[in-house]
């Protein structure tokens, strides 16, 4: 804003107000959405990391949302006849701030707000964001075909690779869908996959069901319509977009993660069910899946930066036509809508303008540097268009739910506890273990680390194995850590590794206190826990470089990432919170705050 | 030849106030037009009379099962009754579907041309097929096909040329404005046209122009038929799959057609003294 480059942005400074807003303790944004959406700190919507886990097994699952398959069925041969519904629950608690509206008559609309999936049941038009899965269950798992040596078909990472042999310009090969509910042997549907390429043009012809699409090398493909049949009369719709690497000499062919189709979803994806199809209606097809940015993809070398920039930029144009849609409906009440645009593109270019980064190129920066402040001057030509449309009395607030900064270094916390002796092995030789504690001996080990941001005390009568006491045990046990933790150095250069160490007594508040990892670790700048960490590895090595494409975080300390908040009304409260909007946004209806809220109102 | 073509002027003519409107009421004056045609032509060429006696014994035999539901004997003869009668009702069908075909049977193409894909629209790709017999000259490589499009289609791939030497080449284009276009298929001094419609409204479409013949005359929207005696068998271009709007919900024309002839046959069949 400083630079000008952000004209209506500094407008809206200029007309209102412009502050930091102070994020979760963690900064992960399952965490803020959801302080943002009840008005509660974490205490009380029981959302405190991407990953929470069974503590009588010590097996990791996501935070938000599970499913339950359907409770009574009938096998019949390796068939499967269900006699009810398969479910999945939303595992945030407290009201979301459109209940309350909707409860007082204001009409709400909120699209793609992360944590909200499957919606909270609701009149209003709501559109579930970070958190909806693809109709394979997971995250985004994408596709890969290559005509490249590799052994067997490779899962890797939220995705599959599978190769592919041309006999005369000609292949076939097959698109993995979801399990299938209706068969016993838990075995994936399949939709063949016919790929023709010419022998000289670099274009190709794929078939995928009915669908033919003809692709010029490094094109993408329009939406594409993707049947999965379950059983006689069941079948599931989904829909992808495809990227056509290369066609010779190596065929290379990208297939997004299948996304659920909006006009005929497996799970519901917005309330009322029929609004997700109003929305495909009027701005068309679009990306269902929380986060459809790729990372993993880019990460992994199967989809290039420039490629990746490309779809990003779908993605944001998408929402620009939401908002638009809303925008030209809006008369009163409360429209909400959430661009994540700017969240992937920092975390996968962020060692393009940190010189430190150990990953950073000059080469590559001088291609790359500008993507994040590009992304920004878009973000407010959008704003600027928005701005257009809103009438002088209406509030608005822009603000993000965290900020960012530099992935660095990684820290393998679990490596820590297992130096520091709070963690043990079940087979010393062995010297390291692999996810979901593989090889850890819960019978010895006091502390263990999983998530992003958690420390668990293996508490006896809580965790399957529990051998720490609650009171004085535990108490000690936990001084005694934060206490080496905030002292913790970077043997390479120095640096305090971890800002602060928070016990979940101190910081949050609520009914749900208890389930919290029991130490909140505040990293420092440059520093972060380990995918490893987060999946309960235990490696070797205790720090490394963060070698990765993914190299922006804010899984660090919150007071090193706070969100920012911009609004055409002074704000009078000294330290905005996330966990102020719900109660702020009532207000300015003139509704109270529920009781259960930590904040207030910020005008 | 000449019946066919008085055919397709007679539905062009009957459509004609349709193309701008919903096509929903295309459908409605449609399907009235075939049950008014067609309750008729059933009425004098079925044995009416032998219709109503076979469809009473029917009935009959079933208030037979009814009142003597204690007498297996009876339950029995009644079951077997009803099975010989409903064979000889449809036996009696026979002969007057075999009369009641053929028009419906050209109805239905002739709507189907006009329901079953909607032209494309503005921003739209569609991909064009040319099929050829194994001609190498064509297909290989330094092809010598060539597609040359007018001004408002963009070709925005190369050939690709299915098996090296094979037998189909596909293009994809690209709908930049709207109109009723002609897209050429060049090779060795020989042109071939097929045309491309790119409009909001509906249109009377052949997505496929195919050899001289009586099937590729039955299906002629106007367009030059490709010589019998050529290389090449078919010049296609792919619509986009028509849906019929109905309370939200999008259903194929021949869905709809069933169904509203269906109800037309049912409320007419008193006035036009007709049994079925």
């Amino acid at each position: 804003m400083g630079e000008g480059i952000m004209p209506n942005f500094k407008l809206l400074q200029e007309r209102g107000d412009f502050m930091e807003l102070v994020t979760s303790m963690p900064p992960q944004s399952p965490v803020a959405w959801s302080n943002l959406i009840t008005g509660m700190d974490p205490g009380g919507h029981g959302i405190f990391d991407f990953i929470a886990r069974e503590p009588k097994t010590y097996l990791p699952y996501l935070s938000t949302s599970k499913t339950f398959d359907a409770k009574r069925t009938i096998k019949l041969g390796d068939w499967l006849i269900p006699f009810s519904r398969a479910e999945t629950l939303l595992l945030r608690k407290g009201k979301a701030f459109w209940e309350i509206l909707e409860a007082e008559g204001i009409p709400s609309t909120v699209i793609k707000i992360p944590a909200n999936f499957p919606p909270v049941k609701a009149k209003s038009r709501t559109l579930s964001g970070m958190g909806t899965p693809d109709i394979l269950g997971s995250y985004g798992t994408f596709s890969f075909y290559t005509t490249k040596e590799i052994e067997n078909e490779q899962e890797i990472t939220s995705g599959k690779v599978l190769n592919v042999k041309f006999l005369n310009d000609t292949t076939k090969t097959e698109l993995m869908g979801p399990i299938n509910p209706f068969k016993t042997t838990q075995s994936r549907v399949r939709v063949g996959v016919d790929i023709k390429r010419d022998p000289e043009n670099h274009v190709a012809l794929i078939r995928i069901g009915k669908n033919e699409i003809l692709l010029n090398e490094g094109e993408w493909s329009d939406w594409v319509n993707v049947n999965f049949k379950l059983a006689p009369f069941q079948t599931v719709t989904g829909i992808c977009r495809l990227f056509l690497v290369s066609v010779r000499p190596d065929f290379e062919l990208y297939v997004s993660p299948i996304n659920i189709d909006p006009f005929s979803p497996t799970v519901d994806i917005s309330t009322p069910k029929s609004y997700a199809s109003e929305v495909a209606k009027e701005v068309g097809l679009f990306y269902t899946q929380g986060m459809p940015e790729d990372t993993k993809a880019l990460e992994q070398g199967y989809l290039h930066k420039d490629n990746f920039l490309e779809l990003s930029g779908f993605i944001k144009e998408q929402r620009v036509k939401m908002l638009d849609m809303e925008l030209r409906r809006f008369h009163s009440g409360l429209l909400f809508v959430y661009f994540s645009t700017t969240d992937p593109i920092q975390h996968m270019f962020w060692r393009n303008i940190d010189e430190h980064h150990p990953a950073y190129s000059f080469q590559e920066a001088s291609k790359y540097s500008h993507v994040i402040r590009n992304t920004y001057k878009d973000m407010d030509r959008i704003l600027g268009k928005a701005m257009n449309h809103i009438k002088d009395k209406t509030t608005i607030m822009v603000l993000s739910d965290h900020g960012f900064g530099s992935f660095r270094r990684y820290f393998n916390m679990n490596t820590w506890l297992k130096r520091n002796g709070y963690l043990n092995f079940i087979h010393e030789y062995k010297g390291e273990s692999g996810e979901f504690f593989e090889n850890v001996d819960f019978n010895r080990t006091k502390a263990y680390a999983l998530g992003f941001n958690g420390i668990y005390i293996n508490t006896k009568g809580r965790e399957g194995t529990g051998i720490v006491l609650e009171g004085n045990e535990r108490e000690m046990l936990l001084e005694e850590i934060i206490r080496k933790l905030e002292v913790e150095r970077d043997p390479t250069n120095g640096y305090l590794i971890i800002k602060k160490a928070y016990k979940k007594e101190d910081i949050y508040s609520g009914k749900y206190r208890n389930d919290a990892p029991d130490l909140v670790i505040g990293y420092n700048r440059g520093y972060r826990a380990s995918w490893e960490t987060a999946l309960g590895k235990v490696p070797n090595e205790l720090l490394g470089d963060n070698m990765k494409e993914w190299s922006g975080t804010h899984l660090g300390d919150n007071s090193l990432v706070p969100g920012i908040i911009l609004s055409n009304r002074k704000i009078r409260k000294e330290d905005p919170a996330l966990y102020d909007i719900a109660p702020t946004i009532l207000a300015e209806f003139g509704i109270k705050k529920e009781k259960e809220m930590v904040g207030n109102t910020i005008f | 030849m000449n019946f066919i073509i008085i055919i397709n002027y007679v539905f062009d003519l009957f459509f004609y106030p349709f193309y701008t409107i919903d096509p929903i009421y295309g459908l409605l004056a449609i399907s009235f037009i075939t049950t008014v045609i067609m309750l008729p032509i059933f009425k004098y060429t079925s044995n009416q009379e032998s219709i109503r006696r076979t469809k009473a014994k029917i009935i009959g035999h079933f208030l037979e099962i009814r009142l003597f539901k204690d007498d297996m004997r009876i339950v029995f003869s009644a079951q077997g009754n009803i099975l010989k009668y409903n064979l000889l009702y449809l036996k009696s069908m026979l002969r007057p579907l075999c009369f009641v075909v053929w028009p419906v049977m050209i109805i239905m193409i002739q709507t189907g041309m006009r329901y079953e894909y909607r032209p494309l629209r503005t921003g739209e790709v569609s991909i064009v097929k040319v099929k050829i017999e194994n001609t190498k000259e064509l297909t290989g490589k330094g092809s010598k096909g060539f597609l040359v499009s007018p001004e408002g289609l963009k070709i925005e791939t190369p050939p690709l040329r299915v098996n090296g030497g094979g037998e189909e080449i596909y293009w994809r284009i690209k709908a930049e404005k709207e109109g009723v276009f002609d897209l050429r298929f060049q090779f060795s001094g020989i042109e071939l046209k097929k045309r491309v419609v790119v409009s909001n409204a509906l249109s009377k479409l052949a997505p496929k122009v195919s050899k001289e013949g009586f099937m590729g005359s039955f299906f002629y929207a106007g367009e030059s038929l490709l010589d019998k005696d050529g290389c090449v068998e078919f010049f296609e271009v792919t619509y986009p799959q028509m849906k019929i709007m109905l309370f939200g919900w999008g259903f194929h024309w021949i869905l709809i057609f069933f169904t509203l002839s269906l109800l037309f046959s049912f409320l007419l069949l008193r006035p036009f003294r007709v049994s079925i």
